[in-house]
């Protein structure tokens, strides 16, 4: 511990610092609402992002709460395997979704994902879509806000409404006055804070161990040669990550499902100033990810050597104790911070994906039911923003009941895998093959759905107790076949709905891209 | 997420004895498999990404590209992304 005045264990100067820089990002984030004057530059950001801005946002909401704390204990648990999820689980994906899906979504000028399903399969489709991905994110806003929560008052003895209450004014002012600007331009500052914060860990969890060699003797001593084994066995009951759920369930269907499919995640895209900017902000991103690995799985792999026996009772504190335990006044306030800017960069990136969601793919597909027109830019920015303040006020009063969730990390897998699987298979099918039409969407998806949720519900049916890298992967294949099945047994989309749809179409046809490029302007 | 909390066995009596026959052999042929197809396997989804971003069109992977040259061109920036993964994975197997 420091020497001189403390304030809530932490010196006056970590506490200086951290406060500097939640008040900074706030500043800088309300600054930006200056240039909102419409939806499309509250949602989109005015379709100005340079692929720098991009690739940082992508990685920084990405990397939340959970891969600083959980990845870092299921590290200090499991062994390297855990970084699987920042590996295979990423670059793969990256690739894929910058070079088939981002020009499409670019092109279509689209402002979520079910809008773009919407045109390519129909209503039904939209709306079911945004209405999964509308609920999960309100519950992902309480999960996180829930997590900020523990996580202070962990570190710094607060009751756990105290946490929750700062993450949400802070996160509130900047979302609700500049959107989707303020979200990305805080996430660089808070993309530099975090690899300056995790870099400097790093480097004082080598300098403590020895170094890499004597790392990895002592981990090996200690924990066995499994624990430095990027891939494990199948049959092993005692991972949560064999090598078929990683490869097969992570590294082709969840990851792709995530980056081409998560409204938090190309929202960014869509708000690119050119298609080249889309693509190469996703490859940034992909860059920069490879380093998170790094910065917080090899942490928790030196706790279990320099971590005295007794000191952790679960894998999930060795970061936090980490820092306690190694850093000196100040660069403890750095890091601290950069834990802080993944609580923020993650509720602010659910905020504003939600808002979005609802208010163009629920809210207004209700105002066309009732007046026949969709909502003008300046009723979708004041729907937008009020949407905010609403899923503020949702967000916070699930946490009491998120509190009683025995594993958020767990329960965060579990959910995705209830549906990106089958969302994923129809979004790749929408695109790749012109045959696929709306009954075999919708077909595919609610059925794609239900087995999903038999899966995850039915024990034993997988060698892996964790069965949601599996799941991921039978209900994808599970609903490209029914979705094949239904589309060829029903009439096909007349051509002109899908021109420009289609890859091969996007790809080959100049007059096609013609149309998209003025479609988009 | 926890198991359901009215009937944990509900769903594993129903469905358990329709669906093991179709996935217990799968299991059992995958969990005979290890090294080195795991790392092969994990190889080939990163050289294949590679490769495959390698037979699409020049233009169309640098459509709208702020000026022509080799800094410029996704596909560079795609191999040095990439070639990092496939030697930490190299590094951190088993081959036996």
């Amino acid at each position: 511990m420091a020497a001189g005045p403390q304030l809530w264990g932490l010196s006056i100067f970590d506490v200086i610092i951290i406060l500097a820089y939640v008040l900074g990002v706030v500043g800088i984030g309300t600054y930006y609402g200056k240039y909102v004057k419409s939806a499309k530059d509250f949602f989109l950001a005015g379709r100005a992002l340079p692929f720098w801005a991009i690739g940082m946002s992508i990685v920084v909401s990405d990397i939340g709460a959970s891969d600083f704390v959980f990845v870092g204990g299921a590290t200090y648990t499991y062994g390297v395997s855990a970084a699987n999820f920042d590996w295979i689980g990423s670059m793969p994906a990256m690739v894929i979704a910058a070079f088939i899906f981002m020009p499409y979504y670019w092109r279509a000028g689209v402002y979520t994902i079910p809008e773009f399903l919407g045109r390519r399969y129909n209503m039904a489709v939209q709306i079911i879509h945004a209405a999964i991905w509308g609920v999960f994110m309100v519950t992902m806003l309480g999960v996180i806000f829930q997590a900020t929560g523990n996580f202070m008052s962990s570190i710094l003895g607060w009751p756990i409404w105290v946490g929750v209450a700062i993450t949400i004014v802070a996160v509130f002012i900047y979302t609700f006055s500049g959107g989707l600007a303020a979200v990305v331009m805080t996430d660089v500052i808070q993309l530099v804070v975090m690899f300056v914060g995790g870099l400097s860990l790093l480097a004082l969890a080598m300098w403590e161990v020895g170094g890499w060699g004597a790392l990895q003797e002592q981990v090996i001593a200690i924990k066995g040669e499994g624990h430095l084994t990027m891939l494990q066995p199948n049959n092993d009951p005692n991972t949560p990550y064999p090598w078929a759920g990683i490869v097969f369930g992570l590294g082709l269907v969840m990851s792709t499902a995530y980056f081409s499919g998560h409204q938090g995640v190309v929202q960014r895209v869509f708000g690119a100033r050119s298609e080249w900017d889309a693509k190469g902000g996703m490859l940034f991103g992909g860059f920069l990810k490879s380093f998170i690995p790094l910065m917080v799985a090899l942490p928790g792999l030196a706790a279990i050597v320099i971590l005295p026996e007794g000191v952790i009772t679960k894998g999930d504190d060795a970061v936090p104790s980490m820092i306690r335990h190694l850093m000196p006044a100040g660069v403890r306030g750095l890091t601290f911070s950069a834990l802080v800017a993944s609580f923020l960069s993650s509720a602010d990136t659910y905020l504003n994906s939600a808002s979005t969601i609802w208010t163009t793919d629920l809210y207004g597909r209700v105002h066309e039911f009732f007046t026949g027109r969709l909502p003008g830019e300046k009723h979708g920015l004041v729907m937008g923003r009020l949407f905010t303040i609403i899923f503020v006020v949702v967000g916070a009063s699930l946490v009491p009941i998120l509190d009683r969730v025995e594993s958020m990390y767990n329960f965060i897998q579990t959910s995705l895998s209830m549906f990106q699987g089958p969302v994923f298979a129809i979004l790749l099918l929408g695109i790749m093959w012109r045959r696929a039409n709306r009954w075999g969407g919708l077909v595919g998806m609610l059925s794609g759905v239900a087995f999903s949720t038999v899966l995850n519900f039915t024990e034993g049916l997988f060698p892996s107790a964790d069965a949601f890298l599996f799941v991921a992967w039978w209900s994808f294949v599970f609903t490209i076949v029914v979705t094949v099945v239904v589309s060829l047994l029903t009439k096909p989309e007349p051509e002109e709905k899908i021109r420009g749809l289609v890859f091969g179409q996007v790809m080959q046809d100049g007059q096609i891209q013609r149309v998209l490029a003025e479609r988009v302007e | 997420m926890d198991a359901p909390q009215t009937d944990p066995n509900l769903m594993t009596r129903i469905f358990k004895p329709v669906l093991e026959p179709f996935f217990s052999p799968i299991n059992d042929f995958l969990g005979r498999y290890y090294m080195p197809w795991a790392t092969i396997c994990a190889l080939g989804l990163f050289i294949g990404a590679m490769i495959w971003v390698f037979t699409l069109r020049k233009e169309y992977v640098n459509v709208d590209a702020p000026k022509k040259g080799f800094f410029y061109d996704l596909r560079f920036w795609t191999i040095i992304s990439m070639l990092p993964h496939v030697l930490v994975y190299l590094y951190f197997s088993k081959w036996s």
